[in-house]
């Protein structure tokens, strides 16, 4: 596996530890406390990875296509 | 507890640290080598020590085993888990922090932070095949029965009783003693003993241990088994095995906590959980007199009954695939396993439990094609014990004709698998023979 593709595996298992972590403490919060902006929070958290997941996909798919192209 | 987790990626350590805190412990951040090294000290002085580190491998000013090589003795908490993204670092981690170190595998989830923060030493943990897990670090299945069986286990390992397991040969009977080890929160280690395996001249001298020159032989003193599993769990299988007139010297010592080696005249004093198991049925203990009454009573405060394989059809797919992954980890192969193939395992009836099935796909990845994924089978799934328990099950007395013929006709359709031609000529009928008595049967569950 090239470096680029095990620096990209590496950040994406990173994402995807810190969505779970959010979500289980979203699953913490919603059951017990009364503080909506902890939750708001974490889910913000949780978004912002998603976005970040996003952009490493683009980045992987662009790879792809100019690996083809060239 | 005091918990310090040490990690620089923010978005992580603020949700997991809010987690820590809501689960009642005190969390502690920082994100470097450096920044650890000087908490860790600081939290010493104060009079606060850490209890358990949470530890990133890759950290921006160097490695999460870096600070364990540079910390003194004295500093470093009693439980030390690493944070990891790929299993293959396991190995690694064992070798630098010891085998007690525990991990955490990205992503991590809640299950998995409780386990490590509580005092279970393993409690669920990833299989490395996704949708399956081990419980209790070793028990793999879900079916109904087995669930009924870890909530038994956990119950269990918060008190200090003995347990008897009781289940045919082959069903993991030493995997769920090791599971009530995992779940307790005993600090001594698993002593594994065999009283079927050991001669019983030499039984005494293996459990209760000898003193220097107690008999010819004997050049040296030797802790036995119940001083091992000091403040741990003491497995001893096949109970039954124990000879009869032995049972009251392990009776005594189940009685007292007290062990005296052999030659000694001090009593020690052990504190221990014993988990026995034996492949008898109730029946059989009663029968046979192979188990004294008191010894039973003692040994079975809490009994565990653990069902054959063939009880629990829906977990031998999740075995199997298990079983072949962990071939395919060792030897670095790739195979898998059907669906079609998975259904024969399940339509078989595995007289040697969750063994027999091990050691049949251990010598069906021996005999398959390296080069490709698929695993070849052998042509028919059978054991001499499978032939003496389809006996047993068919041939009672008080059984009509016509229910052994069915029973037949069924049994050898299942064998291969549903094809009629091949049935009829094992049965010895023409095939429209087999047609007539298959609508027979058909048009009787109709009615």
């Amino acid at each position: 596996m090239s470096d680029e593709l095990s620096g990209l595996r590496h950040k994406l298992r990173n994402s995807l530890n810190n969505i779970s972590m959010n979500a289980e403490l979203v699953k913490l919060l919603s059951e017990s406390s009364n503080s909506p902006a902890e939750v708001h929070s974490a889910i913000d958290r949780i978004l912002s990875e998603c976005r970040e997941t996003a952009e490493y996909m683009d980045t992987l798919s662009n790879d792809n296509k100019s690996h083809r192209d060239s | 507890m005091h918990i310090l987790l040490v990690d620089d990626d923010e978005r992580f350590t603020t949700a997991t640290c809010e987690i820590i805190r809501h689960l009642g412990h005190e969390a502690q951040v920082e994100d470097s080598v450096e920044g650890a090294l000087s908490c860790l000290e600081k939290s010493a002085e104060a009079g606060r020590t850490v209890d358990v580190l949470l530890l990133d491998v890759m950290l921006p000013d160097g490695n999460g085993f870096e600070i364990l090589q540079r910390l003194p003795q004295s500093l470093t908490p009693k439980k030390i888990a690493f944070i990891t993204g790929h299993e293959s670092i396991i190995s690694l981690v064992r070798k630098v922090a010891g085998p007690d170190a525990q991990y955490l595998i990205k992503p991590i989830g809640l299950e998995d932070l409780k386990s490590v923060l509580t005092h279970r030493k393993q409690d669920k943990q990833h299989s490395g095949l996704p949708g399956l897990e081990r419980h209790f670090g070793v028990l793999i299945g879900e079916d109904p029965q087995m669930q009924a069986i870890y909530d038994q286990i956990e119950k269990v390992a918060r008190t200090g009783a003995n347990v008897l397991i009781q289940g045919e040969s082959g069903t993991g009977k030493e995997l769920v003693a090791q599971a009530i080890h995992n779940a307790s929160t005993y600090e001594g280690p698993f002593v594994a003993a065999n009283c079927g395996a050991i001669s019983p001249e030499l039984l005494g001298s293996e459990l209760f241990g000898h003193e220097k020159g107690a008999f010819t032989g004997a050049v040296s003193r030797k802790e036995g088994y119940f001083e091992q599993a000091d403040n741990g769990t003491l497995f001893l299988d096949e109970i039954t095995e124990m000879p009869i007139d032995m049972q009251p010297s392990l009776l005594r010592v189940l009685e007292t906590s007290q062990v005296t080696r052999l030659g000694s005249t001090q009593a020690q004093q052990v504190s221990c959980r014993v988990v026995s198991a034996t492949n008898r049925t109730q029946q059989q203990l009663m029968e046979e007199n192979c188990l004294r009454e008191d010894i039973y009573f003692r040994l079975a405060i809490f009994p565990i009954q653990l069902p054959p394989l063939r009880e629990r059809p829906s977990d031998i797919p999740l075995l199997a695939r298990y079983f072949i992954h962990q071939f395919n980890d060792e030897h670095d192969t790739q195979f898998q396993l059907t669906d079609s193939q998975l259904q024969r395992l399940k339509d078989y009836s595995w007289p040697g439990n969750v063994r027999e099935m091990r050691h049949l796909l251990y010598r069906a990845f021996i005999m398959s094609d390296r080069s490709t994924t698929d695993i070849t089978l052998p042509e028919t799934l059978e054991s001499p014990f499978a032939k003496e328990s389809a006996n047993k099950s068919s041939l009672e007395a008080g059984v009509t004709i016509q229910e052994v013929e069915r029973e037949l006709i069924s049994v050898t359709l299942k064998k291969v698998e549903g094809d009629k031609r091949r049935a009829a000529d094992m049965l010895g009928i023409s095939l429209k023979t087999l047609y007539n008595r298959l609508n027979e049967y058909q048009k009787e569950q109709l009615a």
